[in-house]
């Protein structure tokens, strides 16, 4: 009985940390080259900066390419499209583009360098399992990502960690070899270095590890911003909530079994086991549990009516 | 017996005032009731339903012999009307009708007491309150059913409400406007806030209540 949308949508999220993770390990190694080829510390750090920048412009166009999202025309999604101008006309927004990604797990998201160029994605599945007005939540939410800038936000948290990055490597070689800015020869001369290269490796692993749950504490943040704007948006937090449920399979958890027959069966006097609040596991999500969400939702629910 | 009767009829409000904390549960909807008409535009119908897990012999009969007379005495007071229904499922089902909530209430509250002293408490499955809606002071949440019945269910083992608007006749419900009463009144009355025990009740028989 499990359907397709109840499955965690690992698929859309691995492939998209794949590319990205590719694509830096590809920087570093490529870095790392012309380190070892001896090339200083300007040149390299313009190199960089100029790889970051190129994957600032592209980075709609990555996304959309890891994700498998095909940009839609009005003609190919009439109502998809009605619905966004739909929002967008009530809250003076410029209109993104529209994607659809072929796949039955239902998902959102939306990228974009500028409000102009963003594009809101949104997969098959999810327009099969939400009625249109929750639809509108979701397409409000990823519309407030647009219009608070996250993935501007997002990039520019994930670019302090990757120049500190570079900073401590770069600050390391400077130590290594006497100073300066040089770094002429830093190829040869290796013999003596195994312990400085140790705790280099551990110096860069805490930082980019301690990067990392800041960014995904930011995320995670934005996120209830997103939800918070979906419902001015929409003027419904409560559809959104409903949206939520749904996407995360929670909504089956509300029992169809009569309660006549279950108290039958003695199985309602099993308490139901929560496996806790899983801390750990929340600080490494980019999204806070759909509980909290739609618990947040709800009070603004209660605060509209 | 009467005398029995009478003292849980007591005077004026010396009733609620004679609680335990399971009763302060269903009660907690006399003010409950308001949050719900002014946000919601949710008013009650004056019905409920209490349901009762059978039991064969004749001292459970002689007790629910008792209820009815609890209910025929308590009429003058609290303007009640009441029927007996037997579901498929096995349960008894008392179905009261008043001409405000607070009779339903009462009436509710009397029932239990009388069904707890008599030692089958754990008998009493659910208490059912049924609300619909009459003006919509937030349009968006008008569905394609806006004149079906929402229920919010009492569930006596755990004395906690959850709601339960079924969709008509397809055994399914209206999670939106379930959670729409949730977001209104869950910091208000003693709210279930597991939702995986949310247990619905089909077909229940308000239907047999004539208006």
């Amino acid at each position: 009985m499990s359907r397709p949308w109840q499955r965690r949508d690992t698929g859309l999220t691995l492939r998209m940390i794949t590319s990205f993770f590719i694509l830096t390990v590809l920087y570093l190694v490529f870095l790392g080259v012309l380190v070892y080829l001896g090339v200083g510390f300007i040149p390299i750090t313009i190199v960089a900066s100029m790889l970051i920048i190129a994957q600032w412009y592209f980075s709609d166009k990555i996304v959309l390419w890891s994700s498998g999202a095909k940009v839609v025309t009005r003609e190919q999604f009439p109502e998809l499209h009605g619905l966004v101008e739909r929002i967008v006309a009530r809250n003076n927004l410029p209109k993104p583009k529209i994607a659809v990604i072929n796949s039955a797990i239902p998902n959102a998201f939306a990228t974009g360098k500028s409000q102009r160029s963003s594009v809101v994605a949104v997969t098959t599945g999810l327009m099969d399992i939400l009625n249109s007005e929750e639809l509108e939540g979701v397409i409000g939410h990823e519309l407030t990502h647009i219009r608070n800038r996250d993935v501007l936000v997002i990039t520019l948290a994930s670019l302090f960690s990757t120049i500190a990055w570079y900073l401590m490597q770069f600050g390391f070689y400077g130590g290594l070899y006497g100073g300066g800015m040089g770094g002429y020869g830093g190829g040869r001369n290796r013999g003596g270095g195994g312990g400085a290269i140790l705790i280099m490796l551990a110096v860069a692993a805490v930082t980019w590890f301690v990067s990392f749950l800041v960014i995904r504490a930011i995320s995670r943040y934005r996120e209830f911003a997103a939800d918070r704007g979906s419902a001015q948006m929409t003027g419904k937090p409560v559809q959104l909530a409903n949206a939520l449920m749904k996407i995360s399979g929670t909504m089956q958890r509300v029992p169809n079994k009569d309660l006549r027959k279950v108290e039958g069966l003695n199985a309602f006097f099993i308490i139901p086991v929560h496996s806790g609040r899983q801390t750990i596991a929340n600080l490494f999500s980019t999204h806070p549990p759909v509980e909290m969400r739609v618990q947040k939702l709800l009070e603004m629910e209660a605060s509209m009516a | 017996m009467i005398d029995f009767l009478l003292k849980k009829l007591g005077r004026d409000g010396s009733i609620r005032k004679s609680k335990g904390h399971r009763e302060e549960g269903i009660f907690s909807l006399t003010s409950g009731y308001i949050t719900l008409e002014t946000k919601l535009g949710l008013t009650s119908t004056n019905r409920c339903g209490i349901c009762i897990k059978n039991v064969n012999g004749t001292y459970f009969s002689d007790v629910i012999n008792e209820v009815q007379e609890f209910l025929r005495i308590s009429n003058s007071e609290f303007r009640t009307e009441h029927i007996l229904i037997n579901d498929k499922y096995g349960y008894l089902w008392i179905m009261i009708r008043g001409i405000s909530i607070e009779d339903i209430l009462v009436a509710s509250n009397g029932i239990a007491d009388v069904i707890t002293e008599r030692g089958f408490k754990d008998q009493m499955l659910a208490a059912v309150f049924e609300f619909r809606k009459t003006v919509s002071p937030n349009p968006n949440l008008d569905g394609p059913q806006v004149d079906s019945p929402q229920f919010l269910i009492f569930n006596y083992n755990r004395e906690k409400f959850y709601p339960f608007v079924p969709l008509a006749a397809q055994e399914k419900r209206r999670s939106d406007l379930e959670l729409a009463l949730t977001s209104i009144i869950s910091k208000e009355i003693p709210w279930e806030t597991d939702m995986t025990v949310w247990y619905p009740m089909w077909d229940m028989p308000f239907d047999k209540l004539k208006n």
